[in-house]
């Protein structure tokens, strides 16, 4: 009888440790799977799958609207209302564009929205520049200039920045950030901001103008 | 070179600088940038803009600042559903309800009930069905219009009685007083 529990548990353990490899194993496909793949899943009823494109996209559609509204309460509800937008209307989506492009439409639009009721809590979080940006050249030339801004700290830099941003209309400053600081190309912009690439071209130039004047003390 | 081409190749600038220009064009920039000292202090603040921009890709939220991303996500969309769900559905919720088993268990002794209290209220409350007369059928409608036929006509023609007042009568040729004056 004791033998025959020993086996008994011996088969227990194995079976339990072949559904942990099994669930290991979906895990890591489902990490690694294309988002046309996730998609299709959440499509046809997985709705876990969904996790998979929150955890892949959090961050870099964080960092977009965290820098067109300029603070981290308000950037947390709009990207989260962007992926809940996006996973109660994910059965509408055709994959005509790629996920991403969806739902950072979604998100940008939702910022715009907001900024345009004027609920932006104007608050700047000041102390959250990673460790990074010391090895960053563009930053390590621009502290190296014979100007003022040697004498500024950082944080002052950062809240001259942020003010100065926060002073542009929503589109401008969205077609700055988007450039500028996320690095998007002209025609990515458009088809987020539904506008054309000389648009996105031409508010970007006044953007600028305007911004060098803002910060005409630090250039 | 005059203020048109200066914003022109303001806007180009950027451009220029990425590659995205034909050899002609680039080389036309950079001679104008060479030329105007205007557009030269532009394009030197406008890079140093480009580098004091650098900064906002270094703001992070903090390490641990997306830990309960996901955990909020699902909290969130519990919300939102719940907030979609109809009254039964919540009630059904509130209970702990699963309206296909409640719906197996109880619709034999629904209807059970149902019927009983139909046979209830037919016999207490509605009152007895009182018969009412059926009306004639056609046949015996044509037959009294057959028969009542002649009466209603002698009727009709006694009624008829020369009218009071009568239209002279329209002769052939209509007299005419303005002839009849000339005569006079």
């Amino acid at each position: 009888m004791t033998a025959l529990r020993k086996l008994a548990g011996k088969f227990k353990f194995h079976a339990d440790s072949l559904a942990d490899a099994r669930q290991a194993e979906h895990v890591v496909d489902m990490a690694e799977a294309t988002d046309e793949t996730l998609v299709a899943r959440v499509q046809d009823g997985d709705v876990d799958a969904f996790d998979y494109l929150v955890e892949r996209y959090k961050e870099r559609l964080y960092a977009t609207v965290y820098h067109m509204t300029g603070n981290h309460a308000d950037a947390n509800d709009l990207v989260q209302d962007a992926f809940i937008k996006a996973f109660t209307s994910i059965c509408s989506f055709k994959r005509e564009s790629s996920f991403y492009t969806w739902i950072y439409r979604i998100a940008v639009n939702r910022t715009l929205n907001h900024l345009k009721r004027g609920k932006n809590r104007q608050q700047f979080s000041l102390d959250d520049i990673d460790s990074h940006i010391q090895s960053d050249p563009d930053f390590v030339e621009l502290m190296s200039h014979v100007t003022p801004r040697r004498e500024v700290s950082l944080n002052e830099l950062q809240d001259k920045l942020n003010a100065a941003l926060q002073k542009l209309s929503e589109h401008h400053r969205a077609v700055v950030v988007m450039h500028d600081v996320q690095g998007l190309t002209h025609a990515d912009i458009g088809k987020a901001l539904h506008c054309s690439e000389g648009t996105v071209r031409s508010r970007l130039f006044y953007a600028r103008q305007q911004l060098q004047g803002l910060l005409a003390d630090y250039l | 070179m005059n203020e048109m081409n200066c914003r022109q190749t303001k806007q180009l600038l950027h451009d220029c600088a990425d590659g995205r220009l034909t050899e002609s064009v680039a080389r036309d920039v950079q001679r104008h940038v060479a030329e105007c000292s205007d557009c030269r202090v532009f394009q030197h603040r406008d890079r140093q803009l480009q580098q004091l921009l650098a900064v906002k890709r270094h703001e992070t939220p903090g390490p641990n600042y997306f830990n309960n991303f996901l955990g909020e996500f699902h909290q969130r969309v519990a919300t939102a559903t719940a907030l979609r769900r109809t009254f039964w559905q919540r009630l059904s919720d509130r209970f702990h309800l699963d309206p296909i088993v409640v719906l197996r268990s109880s619709f034999m002794p629904a209807l059970g009930a149902a019927f009983v209290v139909a046979l209830l209220l037919r016999g207490s409350i509605l009152p007895a069905r009182v018969e009412q007369p059926s009306p004639p059928s056609l046949t015996a409608y044509q037959a009294l219009s057959l028969a009542s036929a002649p009466a209603l006509l002698a009727a009709a023609q006694a009624d008829f009685r020369t009218p009071r007042y009568m239209l002279d009568r329209i002769t052939a040729t209509p007299a005419s007083y303005e002839v009849a004056s000339i005569h006079f």
